[in-house]
């Protein structure tokens, strides 16, 4: 799994630092920033989809941790049930 | 002045009014996706600041479309050929128009301008620096615009995620967008009627009624503000559809933010002289809204859609505009 925003910004950056040299020397700050500041947003969305990946990792890891007690509370839950105790 | 040249200026308006027509949708699309003012009164509110755009800026978008794409010095710009370089803009909108397809009537004018003059002359009669200079921001308007709009949505985002009543923010915005929509219409104004006000001082200058270097005449201001108000006002319905709710789903929070980045990305392309798509910044800051959620809330079959078009319009017009200068040499 990659973020594809990410990669996205990337391409973007890559086309924007493209544009320098075609550029006029007036106006060559314009891919230059516009360049710069895909990175930035690459960067930024990388490290905002790896925080929400750790996230659900972790969010996973604890249900996987609690998963089996819950289950076993649940199977203990539906003899007593069907036992009628 | 000979009819020649009245009739050709008179296209020359009537492109500029197609142009309103047809780029009309920008200007309102998203103000009408978000509900803010009902089509009609969304008309006339981009009409009114698509007119008064000639009080806020200067001509240099009318410079380097007179200048910057076919060599004055080389005399190939006469009434034929500037008469078919718009046959050729005028076709090609018109195609783009009937499938619905938000093509940029810039590019068009620019495509057939450079087809027309080659028809007569050759390649040796384009200005390389001018036609790098428009070809660099056509790849960089909408990148501009999408950076821009991410980045004034996030900062919106950080500003009022605490804030509890959604609704009064929403209000908040809603009114913003007439802010938003009208900054738009100006630049919009600014850029897009410049490039009408080019070819006719292009024409002005190959009648000997102007130099390169004179001030473009206020009647020739006055009159491509006035035809590209009133092809606003007229509206273009289908391409509104594509871009107010095909590309992605608009909140006035996003329109505001959309439209806000587009202005600023004309204004300081009007400011610079650089003719750009209204279309493709406006679509840019669309997608850019759209991409703070995540890619996939982009409808990126219509984006693909719109890059097609764009693609497609420099060489089609130039092709259209090829033809209709060879049958106009026959006929001279």
């Amino acid at each position: 799994m990659i973020d594809r925003r990410s990669v996205f910004f990337v391409l973007s950056a890559v086309v924007g630092a493209s544009m320098i040299p075609l550029s006029g020397p007036d106006l060559r700050w314009v891919p230059e920033v516009v360049a710069v500041t895909y990175v930035v947003l690459a960067v930024l969305s990388f490290l905002d989809y790896e925080s929400r990946r750790r996230g659900s990792l972790r969010r996973a890891a604890t249900q996987w941790r609690t998963g089996p007690r819950r289950a076993l509370r649940r199977r203990a839950a539906r003899r007593a049930a069907a036992t009628g105790r | 002045m000979t009819v020649g040249v009245v009739l050709v200026i008179a296209l020359a308006l009537a492109f500029d009014y197609t142009n309103g027509f047809h780029d009309a949708a920008n200007s309102i699309a998203t103000v009408t996706a978000t509900r803010v003012l009902t089509p009609g009164y969304a008309v006339m509110w981009a009409a009114f600041f698509n007119f008064i755009a000639f009080l806020v800026f200067g001509t240099e978008v009318a410079a380097t479309i007179a200048t910057d794409v076919v060599d004055p010095a080389s005399h190939v710009l006469t009434v034929g050929v500037i008469f078919a370089g718009l046959l050729g803009a005028i076709g090609w909108n018109l195609v783009t128009f009937y499938l619905g397809l938000p093509s940029s009537s810039s590019h068009a004018l620019v495509g057939g301008m450079a087809g027309a003059a080659v028809a007569r002359a050759g390649f040796d009669v384009l200005v390389p620096e001018g036609l790098r200079k428009i070809g660099v921001f056509i790849v960089l308007s909408p990148l501009v615009g999408l950076a821009l709009a991410l980045i004034v949505t996030v900062l919106i985002m950080w500003a009022f995620h605490r804030w509890r009543r959604v609704e009064l923010l929403n209000r908040g915005f809603r009114r913003g967008q007439l802010l938003s929509a009208a900054a738009f219409s100006l630049g919009h104004g600014a850029n897009d009627a410049q490039k009408t006000m080019g070819i006719i001082f292009a024409l002005l200058i190959a009648a000997g009624r102007a130099t390169p270097t004179s001030e473009v005449p206020l009647w020739v201001v006055l009159s491509a503000h006035t035809a590209i108000g009133l092809g606003t006002l007229r509206g273009g319905w289908r391409i509104v559809k594509t871009m107010g709710s095909k590309i992605t789903r608009l909140q006035p929070v996003g329109g505001f933010a959309a439209e806000s980045a587009a202005a600023a990305t004309l204004f300081f392309t009007s400011g610079a002289g650089i003719p750009v798509s209204t279309t493709h910044t406006i679509t840019g800051a669309i997608v850019g809204v759209g991409a703070t959620r995540r890619l996939s809330a982009v409808r990126w079959g219509v984006a693909r859609r719109v890059v097609v078009a764009w693609v497609l319009t420099i060489p089609g017009a130039f092709i259209v505009a090829f033809v209709s200068s060879k049958a106009v040499e026959l006929f001279t």
